[in-house]
């Protein structure tokens, strides 16, 4: 019905509640999405607390495919497959008014974290590399995908912070790959939901002047009069699809006998609403694909 | 998991582990909607742990066989709904782009297209 860049709108029929809440519930909370996740502070001198800011990090949205990475464990090493790293370095200068730290501000970093790690001997490898907060074997840079698009948070204009003068905020955000239960940030969609069809009925014919008043209540206009010749005109059930189910065409004393509101039992409208990270359409698929792998699971676990 | 007993197999309940309402309803429909079962619903002990019961009961095939079969109408369902909805999904697309090319090359007061969905 409706497809745009971050949402979509389409009809589902002949299919269960129970599968449709599957789908709606994986949606939400099984397709993997990348968030930021650690984020190490150099230097903090805002009056937002640490805490504050790396929770408001990390529910910022990124504009990657999260299928081009794998996830990080507790015992592997963050290197290009399964990190991104973020730099934000900002700082108001003395004399200078107040400024506002939009997520525009984070810089990707292809080749891995700047940060230095401390190590404990002196006489460590003889390398001339110091050792950082990631292992990147190669610049993600040269990743096809990211030749022509960097990765950037999705929507630059998202207030992280704001500084006065004299404050200084810098720090490394590594994101990695998660599903959204485990944590909300995770999630790829705004939200996702699904309706039923309404289904309105005229019990009988409804002529004349009932007609016009059954039109004149409908907030949303579903019906529509249809003239029958001899001046005699009779209400039709124009869109349904637009009823919202609020019941005012049955108030009154004798409407519900005239009016029947009801569902249409296996048809479904969806809504998808994305964050940005894949297209609409797209989520639905791996959504389904998910609940796929689920069974095949169960299918070899049994057997 | 399964526990059942040893000399009537067509009976029994499914434990599984790291699994919730998302798959243990569907997988309950798909059941219902098999001749052989009698009955079949599943649980969850506590919502704390992510943990399933489903129980079924046949009119003699071993559950396990019926627990397959109902996973793997599970999965057809789930491909048939994945193509269908690819194709819906290109013919919109389609559509889309010819209507856009439409309205490209006509005036400013061109009617509209007609309503293919």
């Amino acid at each position: 019905v409706r497809l745009n860049e971050d949402d979509m709108e389409f009809d589902m029929i002949g299919i269960d509640a129970a599968i449709a809440n599957s789908f709606r519930r994986i949606l939400i909370a099984e397709l993997p999405t990348m968030a930021i996740e650690k984020v190490l502070i150099a230097n903090n001198t805002s009056i937002i607390q640490d805490e504050v800011l790396a929770h408001r990090l990390g529910l910022v949205p990124i504009r990657v495919d999260p299928r081009l990475f794998d996830y990080l464990s507790e015992n592997d090493q963050p290197n290009e497959k399964n990190t991104v790293v973020f730099k934000l370095h900002v700082q108001c200068k003395r004399g200078s008014p107040r400024i506002t730290v939009k997520s525009d501000a984070l810089k990707w970093l292809p080749n891995g974290s700047e940060l230095v790690k401390e190590t404990r001997n002196a006489t460590s490898d003889s390398s001339s590399k110091p050792e950082t907060y990631t292992y990147f074997g190669c610049s993600q840079e040269t990743i096809p995908e990211f030749v022509k698009n960097p990765i950037i948070p999705k929507y630059p204009d998202i207030i992280v912070a704001k500084l006065g003068p004299g404050q200084e905020i810098e720090l490394e955000a590594h994101a990695v790959k998660g599903i959204g239960k485990t944590h909300a940030k995770w999630s790829p969609v705004a939200t996702a939901w699904y309706r039923m069809l309404p289904e309105v009925v005229l019990l009988e014919d409804i002529e004349d002047d009932l007609a016009e008043e059954l039109k004149s209540k409908c907030p949303v206009n579903v019906f529509d009069i249809e003239d029958l010749g001899k001046g005699r005109r009779r209400a039709t059930v124009a869109r349904p699809r637009a009823c919202t189910l609020c019941r005012e065409c049955i108030r009154g004393d004798d409407w519900e006998k005239r009016v029947a509101l009801r569902r249409v039992k296996d048809h479904f409208i969806f809504t998808i609403e994305s964050t940005g990270a894949l297209p609409p359409e797209v989520l639905f698929t791996e959504a389904v694909k998910i609940l796929e792998d689920k069974c095949e699971r169960v299918i070899t676990e049994l057997s | 998991m399964e526990h059942g007993s040893f000399t009537d197999n067509s009976a029994a309940t499914f434990s599984l582990t790291d699994e919730d309402h998302t798959i243990a309803n569907a997988v309950r429909f798909t059941l219902n909607q098999d001749p052989r079962v009698t009955f079949c619903g599943y649980s969850i002990p506590h919502p704390s742990e992510a943990r399933v019961n489903i129980r079924v009961q046949t009119t003699g095939d071993p559950a396990r066989e019926v627990l397959k079969d109902a996973c793997q109408n599970l999965m057809l369902m789930c491909r048939h709904v994945r193509s269908t909805f690819d194709k819906a999904v290109e013919d919109f697309k389609a559509s889309n782009a010819v209507k856009a090319m439409k309205i490209d090359s006509q005036d400013s007061s061109g009617d509209d297209s007609e309503e293919s969905e």
